[in-house]
């Protein structure tokens, strides 16, 4: 890993009696895209709007580039918000929204058009932000989140109102940045939505740090499965089950899975009891239920 | 910090409110004049004539404060109706400044304000007191101080705007509320407490116009102490605007 860009250090924030985020510590290596993952209600919100300095930590720190987001000279240049809840005067214009955005960051008027140019709105520039769909709002936040030209990009949630497309223009996006030499820190609570783009995880839950690992050590942790459909599914699935091994019926009457073996130990032991394989599918458990294994609740609800 | 001004300057220019409350401005201190020269004549027969009847007439030019006021709620409290506030503490971290900044901003669009109010009280009361026969003088009777006042009336009522704005997070609340005060509830204090009452917003304002609120002839501080009580209270919502927005957690 290369040296951390962002550093989340034991951040502990509470609202009341609600501890949103409980002694959580991360960091972000420059230039790597990075999922922050948890069911909803972990405490990502909160952590992202910790580390761009709109919410005060109870205790530890939220820093990049080893500063407070408030003491960074040119916060715009370093970092490119993306958030939930982040609102538009619904009369005034895209174009006059990031100009009000450009000039009260001292960026230059112009680059309010060329941010909308970059996320393909330069058509609906003049229009009423009132006027626009979920998706095109989605877009014009990140223009104004591109409005500082930053080295990274924090995005909350970014799939909620996309459409799969605009969802596959983001991705394409993200990936463009992150080939510039730029860093994503995006977050959602579905891993397969994100798994395609980043490199590494960090899964929290109920405010805790669960895991940080690569996607490749996230996979290590699935289970090998061979789906196995044979005229005597029965008898091979009474051997398997005698010799240890789990078995799991199938929807369709003559097959089975079963989890730990490979598909030659399974091709194996049919010829060795003499049954016929019509079919003999390695497989492995989804990323999603090692995610979901991952951030279950502990205690039964 | 500059920058931060012309910031908000280009909010209020890039939305329609503040073209239709100039409007509003305009036709108030108009009616205003109207009713002040043709309505009943205040206390006794001839009040016109006197230089207070004139100074009330001239008056007129502090129409706009309330509506001021109406735009410094709505530059704070916007922010958080329409959730603009994260994107400006993103752009400006130092959240001091922003409001430091609208502060300066709405004291200039009050100030704006308060120009338009009195060019149209001017030309309105000069041609409704010629209609009745009013003998008068614009260069007379303290008739300058009352617009001159009247002006820095308006710009610090849009200073007390923003940092009520900050105080009352709720738009709408702000709004009514604030209403209620500058309309109702100050006019009473100062008509029926009027020792309390010459302290107040309104009662300093009335100094500053040398136009007593009510009908109740008070007892008003001097200009230079109505200037500046009025200025104290811009200069406490100030403060209370920034301080209340500084630490406040943004979600």
């Amino acid at each position: 890993m290369t040296d951390a860009f962002v550093e989340v250090r034991s951040l502990t924030k509470r609202f009341g009696a609600v501890t949103a985020v409980d002694d959580l510590t991360f960091t972000v290596g420059e230039g790597r895209v990075v999922g922050f993952l948890g069911p909803n209600g972990a405490g990502k919100t909160t952590t992202m709007r910790a580390l761009l300095g709109l919410v005060t930590p109870t205790s530890g720190s939220a820093t990049i580039a080893g500063k407070r987001y408030a003491e960074l000279r040119h916060p715009t240049g370093v970092v490119g918000a993306v958030l939930e809840s982040t609102g538009y005067h619904p009369s005034r214009s895209a174009i006059d929204h990031l100009r009000v955005l450009a000039v009260t960051a001292g960026l230059p008027e112009r680059r309010a058009a060329e941010t909308l140019e970059d996320v393909g709105l330069s058509a609906y520039a003049g229009r009423a932000v009132s006027e626009y769909s979920l998706g095109m709002k989605q877009r014009l936040a990140l223009a104004a989140a591109l409005l500082g030209k930053p080295r990274l990009l924090v995005l909350d949630e970014p799939a909620n109102g996309l459409d799969p497309e605009g969802m596959q223009w983001l991705r394409g996006f993200l990936r463009y940045h992150a080939e510039q030499g730029g860093s994503v820190v995006l977050s959602s609570h579905v891993l397969s939505e994100v798994a395609q783009t980043v490199d590494e995880v960090v899964i929290v839950a109920r405010g805790k740090l669960i895991t940080q690992s690569t996607i490749a050590e996230l996979v290590s942790r699935t289970e090998a499965r061979v789906r196995v459909r044979s005229p005597g599914a029965d008898r091979l699935a009474q051997a398997l089950s005698a010799a240890g091994h789990t078995v799991t019926p199938a929807v369709d009457e003559d097959a089975f899975t079963v989890v730990g073996l490979g598909s030659d130990q399974v091709g194996h032991l049919a010829a060795e009891l003499g049954v016929v394989l019509h079919e003999l599918t390695p497989q492995r458990s989804s990323l999603e239920s090692v995610f979901m294994a991952l951030t279950a609740d502990p205690e039964p609800s | 910090m500059t920058r931060l001004v012309r910031a908000e300057l280009l909010k209020v220019r890039t939305t329609k409110l503040g073209y239709w409350l100039g409007l509003v401005v305009a036709v108030l201190a108009a009616l205003t004049v109207a009713g002040t020269v043709f309505g009943p004549e205040r206390d006794r027969p001839g009040f016109l004539s006197t230089p207070e009847g004139i100074r009330a007439v001239f008056a007129s030019a502090s129409a706009g404060g309330t509506l001021a006021m109406v735009m410094g709620i709505v530059a704070m409290a916007g922010e958080w109706r329409h959730k603009t506030a994260t994107a400006v503490f993103l752009a400006e971290p130092r959240r001091g400044r922003v409001v430091a900044a609208k502060v300066i901003a709405q004291a200039l669009l009050g100030l704006a304000y308060g120009v338009l109010a009195a060019l149209v009280t001017l030309l309105t009361a000069v041609i409704c007191l010629n209609v009745k026969n009013v003998d008068y003088s614009v260069t007379a009777d303290g008739v300058p101080t009352v617009l001159v006042g009247s002006m820095l009336a308006t710009a610090i009522y849009g200073v007390l705007g923003v940092g009520y704005g900050a105080l009352v997070r709720n738009q709408i609340a702000a709004i009514v509320s604030g209403l209620l005060w500058t309309t109702v509830a100050d006019g009473l204090v100062v008509t029926f407490l009027p020792t309390i009452g010459r302290w107040t917003p309104a009662g300093a304002t009335a100094a500053l116009t040398r136009a007593a609120a009510g009908n109740n002839r008070i007892e008003l501080l001097p200009v230079w102490a109505g200037a500046l009580v009025l200025s104290a209270y811009g200069v406490l919502f100030a403060a209370i605007g920034v301080r209340t927005m500084v630490s406040r957690d943004v979600t």
